[in-house]
């Protein structure tokens, strides 16, 4: 059997997938031993008769971009327009500046480059009860970017604050951020919009194997331009884009799991996988000679 | 059976040979890969030695490999070793992963031996 394990570093609208998913977006300091684990348990009356294990990250498609800082200059990033019912609230056009790096670097190395702009409008905006607010983009060029938008204000007179987040590669008018049509009058005290371009390093992982950790990445990136995580000057091991570790017939009972622990320090998309590689077999099966030995010594 | 034995190291100390992870194996049971990682506990994207890594057996050096930190293009080692289908050892034997930090920069390993019996 080939049994795929796999945890995706994505938005909240995955939610409900057969396979876990991270709602926010992740930050580096995830604790020693922490993360998002996807689990195969051994079967009920069966056994695994295992032959290995493949770990490797399909890079999502904002991962996949990669910024040279020596070429860093102020980008056109396009245009942000906030909708409130049928009048239009605002629209500007969102700008990256220059990116600063280490004397003679020639890539950039941040995790994310963010950049973002809060539009002050004063003591609140009301959006009425049962009226659309929508913050919407309209990007400049084909790279995929993150777009991010936090609206907060009083509705109720409690405190009310709605996100919403989208990743597009497209340059379509108007791509819905945030939508949002409140249940009573919504007095928005300030809109928070961010772009990110996220960066290739991608997180770390490890794989538990009956409650321990049995194999812990190191950190997991991008080259440059390809998809693959390992080249030939990092990673010992054989194959490319993915760590596969031999079993040769290491044998997991029933109830006992193998678990890939992902780590990821951006929500960009990425599929962390883990492939196990083996046969489940009855227990009955060929470990059935223990009752044959055990009626023998009986008798 | 499965017998996987893994354990782990920070440190910031440069001394030659600190052990990551040891064990005496029984004579019944079947190494069948030998796994170490190397990485910064801060994440740098600066080029670095790691240091060197040895697999020790009862007190004898019998593999060793340094280990780099590189920048984001090409990453920290990841070392699999495949034994096919096992090494057998005599039950009275030490295994070990042993690391000699190149620096005082805290590093974490993570060694692992993965068995049957």
């Amino acid at each position: 059997m080939l049994q795929r394990l796999s945890v995706t570093a994505d938005g909240p609208e995955k939610q409900g997938a057969m396979y876990p998913s991270l709602d926010r977006t992740i930050g580096i300091d995830w604790p020693l031993g922490g993360g998002v684990e996807s689990v195969y348990t051994v079967t009920s009356g069966k056994k695994l008769v295992a032959q290995a294990l493949t770990f490797d990250v399909r890079p999502g498609r904002v991962g996949e971009a990669w910024v040279p800082v020596g070429a860093a200059s102020i980008q056109n990033m396009g245009t942000v327009r906030v909708d409130i019912g049928a009048s239009q609230l605002s629209e500007w056009r969102y700008q990256w500046f220059p990116t600063p790096a280490a004397p003679g670097a020639d890539e950039m190395v941040v995790q994310q480059h963010n950049a973002n702009q809060t539009p002050g409008i004063g003591e609140g905006v009301i959006c009425p009860s049962g009226t659309q607010l929508q913050v919407r983009c309209t990007p400049a060029s084909a790279t995929p970017r993150v777009w991010k938008c936090t609206v907060g204000g009083m509705k109720s007179a409690t405190a009310y604050i709605q996100s919403g987040r989208r990743v597009t590669g497209a340059t379509t008018a108007d791509q819905t951020i945030l939508s949002v049509t409140p249940d009573a009058d919504w007095t928005i005290n300030s809109i928070l919009i961010a772009v990110e371009l996220q960066g290739q390093l991608l997180g770390t992982a490890a794989i538990r194997v009956g409650g321990q950790i049995g194999w812990e990445s190191s950190y997991i990136g991008l080259e440059q331009t390809a998809s693959n995580m390992w080249d030939d000057r990092g990673y010992g091991g054989y194959g490319q884009g993915a760590v596969t570790i031999p079993l040769w017939g290491i044998t997991f009972y029933e109830g006992e799991r193998i678990g890939l622990v992902a780590r990821p320090f951006q929500d960009d998309d990425s599929v962390w996988q883990l492939v196990i590689a083996g046969a489940e077999t009855d227990l009955a099966a060929g470990g059935g000679n223990t009752y044959s030995r055990a009626r023998v010594v009986s008798a | 059976m499965a017998t996987i034995v893994s354990g782990g190291l920070t440190t910031t100390a440069v001394t030659a040979e600190q052990s990551i992870v040891s064990n005496t194996p029984s004579s019944s049971t079947s190494f069948k890969c030998a796994t170490i990682s190397g990485y910064l506990t801060t994440y740098s994207a600066t080029e670095a030695a790691l240091g060197v890594v040895f697999v020790d057996v009862a007190g004898t050096n019998c593999y060793e490999a340094r280990m780099q930190n590189t920048d984001l293009a090409s990453l920290a080692g990841v070392i699999v070793i495949p034994w096919g289908d096992g090494l057998l050892f005599s039950g009275s034997e030490a295994i070990a992963w042993q690391v000699t930090p190149a620096s005082t920069t805290s590093m974490r390993w993570w060694g692992a031996f993965w068995g049957q019996g």
